[in-house]
């Protein structure tokens, strides 16, 4: 299904759909990493897991560890080999594998998730993710 | 949502459903038709107007655009006593500022050596993410930097008293290191020095017209002079800080967040445990953003001598314009004590207020506005009227017009590029999508921001300068 990067005044936006929540969130990591301008050749994999109350907190919280693992590790998001959300007494879990790379130049800063017009919805052809990041 | 026009570039948005104050916009006709056309930078303005303990009126400034909970170019003061604070209000970035150096070169010194010095300034001061910061630190300095900013610079000799006598605060808020997260720690540790990407950069420009000469002489400015303009922030570190207390106020107040028109728009009442933590943690991220400009500026001071054998390089001013502060203010009558909440907004003291520096108590407060990188900047002069009007406060800088993507696809970075050098302007930049995105039709007219800010008397026009030399992230 895919993503797309939307206009928006100041920072960076995106839309990702997918037929399952699980398949939206993989594109939406898809689109993060198209954003930062990450390279294309992943070497190495990492997995991330993430519990929040909502499915909004948890794809703010999801960015938010892209973000971080990125100027942590020195390593540069490029795709996700998978992403399983599932429920939890307190909400919802997400496991994530992503695919990174090394930094070869510096990367555009994506700074940080944000919940403005945040939108985590299914409809008739599967699941939305909307989210803007700060940058 | 009606406006009601109550004197010129003054406008009101009356009190509705859950407003606790009315929404004042400070704009002119264009300003606002561009505001409308945005969409909900003035319904963003009136969610504002519901936050408990707001005072007199949310404020909306010229430069008003969409923003996060808060629009960019928002100002609301909360009452200490009963009023809340909220991280949407400051903004990830916190205590993202400007500051402008002087030099005592004039611009014909530097024709010539144009290319040679935005290499050298590309060179020392890193863009983008991975590069690390000019000055190098480990975690011992940051907790130090974290505590008291520009004092720690100072002392570990990457300052002069003077830099510190010419800054908002002297460079210092009561910081609370401990109150700061960890992982903001870590994505701080090696930033201290570095420009960032977006609309941040570092800007060697020449001072073209003086509009105030007295109050120009007292802020050091000439016609002809080149200057250094840097607009950069706390990095990642103030970004997770404001991510980290967004979530912890979310699970703190959780039935808060539906009662929310924003959820970006979270609170904590004062004097809760969790906002008091925030506010430790948020000076402490603003002592790391004056400690990032301080080491961008040593590193202009480098690059100055090296090509120029001056030292020549002194701090006019430099300002926050993403943060909130404890501030005396008259409301109805009365002295209240409450924290402003400036979000893209500059604090704009006028003459004799205490707060001021010693050095411009006689004139005001110099505030400093930043165009895009093929148009003006300017430096103003905080106005009479600001107290009465917006709690000291003025606009912080042209605002985007288009958004990036929209940017990338009108312009090329090679076409822009070699207009600007036709028109003197040095460009380098981390990518070329970064110049197509900072292009300057990208962004509003900064003139008619300021012509505004001048009419209200709120920021009053000194000089304004153009671009020579811009580097960007």
């Amino acid at each position: 299904m895919g993503y797309e990067l939307l206009s928006h005044p100041a920072d960076a936006r995106f839309r990702a759909r997918g037929p399952s929540l699980d398949d939206a969130f993989v594109e939406a990591v898809r689109a993060f990493a198209a954003i930062a301008e990450g390279g294309e050749a992943a070497d190495s994999r990492r997995e991330v897991h993430v519990e929040s109350e909502d499915r909004e907190a948890l794809l703010f919280d999801f960015l938010a560890d892209l973000v971080l693992l990125q100027e942590l590790e020195g390593v540069a998001v490029v795709d996700a080999a998978d992403c399983t959300v599932s429920t939890t007494a307190d909400g919802y879990a997400l496991d994530a594998t992503l695919l990174v790379a090394p930094i070869e130049e510096p990367l555009f800063d994506v700074k940080s998730p944000t919940y403005s017009e945040m939108r985590v919805e299914e409809g008739d052809d599967g699941w939305v993710l909307e989210a803007t990041l700060d940058v | 949502m009606h406006l009601t026009e109550l004197t010129e570039n003054v406008h009101e948005i009356a009190r509705e459903g859950e407003m606790r104050v009315p929404t004042r916009v400070f704009a002119s006709e264009p300003l606002l038709e561009k505001m409308r056309e945005e969409g909900r930078t003035l319904e963003q303005g009136s969610n504002v107007a519901t936050l408990p303990g707001i005072q007199k009126y949310s404020v909306v400034l010229p430069d008003g655009h969409l923003g996060y909970g808060f629009p960019i170019g928002g100002v609301a003061a909360v009452a200490m006593d009963g009023g809340v604070v909220s991280p949407g209000g400051i903004g990830f970035d916190i205590n993202c500022g400007v500051r402008v150096l002087r030099t005592d070169l004039d611009y014909d010194d530097v024709r010539g050596h144009e290319q040679a010095l935005v290499d050298r300034l590309y060179d020392l001061v890193p863009c983008g993410l991975g590069r690390g910061g000019y000055v190098r630190t480990d975690r011992d300095d940051l907790e130090g930097i974290l505590a008291v900013g520009m004092e720690w610079m100072r002392d570990a000799g990457h300052a002069r008293q003077a830099d510190l006598d010419h800054c908002e605060e002297s460079g210092r808020l009561p910081g609370d290191p401990d109150a700061v997260p960890e992982d903001a720690k870590r994505r701080g540790v090696n930033q201290v020095g570095s420009l960032g990407s977006g609309n941040h950069f570092l800007e060697v420009q020449r001072v073209t017209d003086l509009y105030d000469a007295a109050t120009a002489d007292a802020f050091g400015l000439r016609e002809g002079q080149v200057v250094v303009m840097i607009h950069s922030g706390s990095r990642g570190l103030g970004h997770q800080v404001c991510q980290e207390y967004i979530r912890r106020f979310e699970r703190t107040y959780p039935d808060l967040v539906d009662s929310l028109p924003d959820r970006q728009l979270v609170y904590a009442p004062l004097g809760d445990p969790v906002a008091e933590d925030y506010l430790g943690a948020m000076y402490a991220a603003a002592n790391f953003a004056w400690a990032n400009r301080q080491a961008m500026t040593q590193a202009v001071r480098e690059a100055v001598a090296d090509l120029f054998d001056t030292d020549a390089v002194d701090l006019v001013y430099d300002v926050c314009h993403n943060v909130a502060k404890e501030e005396t203010h008259t409301v109805d009558g009365e002295d209240v004590e409450v924290l402003v909440h400036r979000k893209g907004a500059t604090r704009a003291f006028p003459a004799g207020h205490p707060d001021v520096p010693e050095a411009y108590r006689d004139v005001g407060q110099p505030v400093l506005l930043p165009g895009s990188m093929g148009t003006h900047s300017y430096v103003l002069a905080g106005g009479e009227r600001s107290m009465e009007l917006t709690f000291g406060s003025t606009a912080h800088g042209a605002g985007r017009l288009k958004s990036r993507t929209q940017a990338k696809r009108e312009y090329t970075a090679g076409d822009l590029q070699q207009r600007l050098r036709s028109e003197g302007v040095y460009v380098k930049a981390r990518s070329g999508a970064t110049v197509a995105e900072e292009a300057p039709g990208a962004y509003k007219d900064v003139d008619e921001v300021v012509r505004v800010s001048d009419a209200l008397g709120i920021g009053t026009k000194v000089a304004r300068m153009r671009p020579v030399c811009n580097v960007k992230g």
